[in-house]
């Protein structure tokens, strides 16, 4: 169990490290484009997003569900007095 | 007639500066039989720098208000002889000044009770309305406090604040005073006495009574709140029951006072021999919360403790609840993670409108969306876009969600500027006017540094606040986005872009004056 523990606690420090590594990467090569004077992409930025292009990830649509579910379950429990 | 507006027989408007020798103690000790609850709330008038104290009697010969609390108690209990009403107001003038506005500090509403062949009266502050000592530029956010006018016999003054109340445990307990609490800062008038309370929940002082032991349940409370026109949430963890909130409840909490609503938060006392009903409970009003820029917690709770979230909510940064306790006084805090969920029970939240999902929901939802355009467009040549979308795809932005009115934010949006001066266009603005609906959610995107030390974001994503969320996720509940560079708005089922000048980071949305 506790070497479970430590798993997950050292799974999360590496996403979290990842992301940041990936986040100084990626700020580091807007800069070199933004120094080198590269043509802007700005021209190239959509001016219509079609809808069907959006995706919604499954971990919110059952995030929200969860919320729903306890909701609706509660919704006429009334326990203890204050 | 109410407290506030009673005209009151003057005893006295004494000196109580230091260098003259007054003693809060003292004073208290003499006149008001050691009373704790005043002790802190005279502390806290010395905190913000009174000099002087004036005492008046009310009588509820004039004062409808303490007639009908009388009227109770004599139903309640046969012994009731009648009461002793001070009002105490706190200047920081001399005794007998002219006052300016600005010496006025608050008030408090000290009540005795006397009962037949009673050594003492029952003592309790009825009502007090001090501001907070601390505001935004301590970072402490309050957001729910408003304006009470106070006709003292040396003229009307006004304190902006929340008002506090404790129970008597005779006709009135620890639920019926967070409910006037948090009643106090939504309803128009400020005012919901007990009385009303009590004849809402079926509570006549004969066949059912509170105090001593019983007082009210959840159902109680709801009923009242529907009775009074008052939207609420509730969110409710009964473990014994086998009801586990699935979710952490302090996002919700967090939820309902960043919108600039107060919540009661009820929970279980530690009782090693419980009586057979369970640990007896309590409940208080949350009003407002601190705010740590330094908070360790957000970067350690991801990188450390295992929380799977894919975006940093604002929440994180919270230091403390500001709420009022009745059993010792008004503002104090509550660490963000003193109240573990082994002991929390209910938050009821408070609305000024009914939403039909909430901000822990919204922002979830928000997320998503912003997710969506950036993986559309992760990239337009724009310095702060690109940053926006590089923090997005990274999990790494910070997000926070509240309710606003479309007033509120056209009147942020036309005060927004760049980072070099650039306002949103007018017709932007105005295009936003006829569109957005008369409120919504806000989901404010900004990065951690930008947050905590500019207060500044990105920019910001509404959604519709009072439709359900459609199964599956559409496109429909968006409203609008705006971002470094571009404002997306819903056209004939797609996000048409309109390109803008305001091309940086912006200030965060913060609400407008109480």
């Amino acid at each position: 169990m506790f070497a479970y523990l430590v798993f997950i606690h050292l799974y999360a420090l590496e996403t979290v490290t990842y992301a940041t590594k990936q986040l100084t990467h990626a700020l580091q090569e807007l800069t070199r484009r933004s120094q080198q004077d590269e043509p802007k992409v700005q021209s190239s930025a959509p001016s219509v997003i079609p809808a069907d292009r959006l995706q919604f990830s499954k971990e919110v649509e059952s995030y929200l569900e969860r919320r729903k579910d306890y909701s609706s379950q509660t919704r006429h429990v009334s326990v203890g007095s204050y | 007639m109410n407290c506030r507006a009673a005209p009151g027989t003057r005893i006295g408007w004494i000196d109580t500066r230091i260098e003259t020798g007054f003693s809060n103690f003292l004073y208290i000790d003499r006149h008001y039989r050691s009373h704790p609850v005043l002790r802190r709330i005279f502390s806290l008038a010395r905190v913000l720098g009174y000099q002087s104290l004036l005492i008046e009697r009310l009588d509820e010969g004039t004062c409808p208000l303490l007639a009908e609390e009388n009227a109770a108690l004599g139903i309640r209990r046969s012994d009731f002889l009648g009461s002793i009403v001070h009002r105490l107001t706190f200047w920081r003038c001399a005794p007998d000044a002219v006052a300016a506005p600005t010496d006025f500090i608050g008030y408090a509403v000290f009540k005795s009770d006397q009962l037949k062949g009673a050594s003492q009266p029952q003592d309790h502050v009825y009502e007090s309305v001090l501001p907070s000592v601390r505001l935004e530029e301590q970072n402490n956010f309050i957001h729910c406090r408003r304006s009470y006018v106070v006709q003292t016999s040396a003229g009307p003054q006004a304190v902006t604040g929340v008002l506090y109340a404790q129970q008597n445990d005779l006709t009135f307990v620890c639920a019926h005073v967070a409910l006037r609490t948090a009643l106090a800062c939504l309803v128009p008038e400020a005012d919901v006495g007990y009385a009303r309370m009590n004849a809402l929940a079926g509570i006549d002082h004969r066949t059912r009574v509170v105090g001593g032991g019983p007082g009210l349940s959840p159902d109680d409370l709801q009923t009242i709140l529907r009775g009074l026109g008052v939207p609420h949430e509730k969110i409710v963890h009964e473990p014994k029951a086998g009801l586990d909130l699935p979710t952490e409840f302090q996002r919700d909490l967090y939820g309902f006072i960043e919108s600039g609503s107060p919540a009661l938060v009820g929970f279980e006392l530690e009782d090693p021999n419980p009586p057979p009903g369970g640990s007896p409970r309590h409940i208080v009003p949350v009003i407002g919360h601190t705010f740590n820029n330094d908070a360790w917690v957000p970067d350690a709770q991801r990188a450390y403790f295992g929380n799977q979230l894919r975006y940093f909510s604002s929440e994180s940064w919270l230091s403390s609840y500001v709420l009022h306790d009745d059993n010792f006084g008004p503002y104090y805090c509550l660490p963000r993670h003193f109240l573990r969920k082994d002991n929390f029970r209910i938050i009821l939240g408070l609305q000024r409108h009914a939403t039909a999902y909430s901000a822990g929901e919204a922002e979830a939802v928000g997320f998503d969306f912003l997710q969506s355009i950036v993986r559309f467009a992760p990239l337009i040549g724009q310095d702060w876009y690109d940053r926006f979308g590089v923090f997005c795809r990274q999990g790494l932005l910070v997000l926070r969600a509240l309710l606003v009115e479309r007033a509120a934010y056209l009147r942020h949006l036309q005060e927004i500027r760049s980072w070099t001066g650039a306002p949103l266009e007018a017709a932007i603005i105005g295009r936003m006017e006829n569109h957005l609906p008369e409120r919504f959610w806000m989901i404010e995107a900004s990065a951690p540094e930008l947050f905590t030390a500019s207060r500044r974001k990105f920019g910001e994503l509404l959604l519709v606040a009072t439709t359900p969320l459609p199964k599956p996720l559409d496109i429909s509940p968006l409203l609008a986005a705006r971002l470094p560079g571009m404002v997306l708005l819903p056209q004939a089922g797609n996000l048409a872009r309109l390109p803008t000048e305001l091309q940086s980071h912006t200030p965060l949305f913060t609400s407008g004056p109480v």
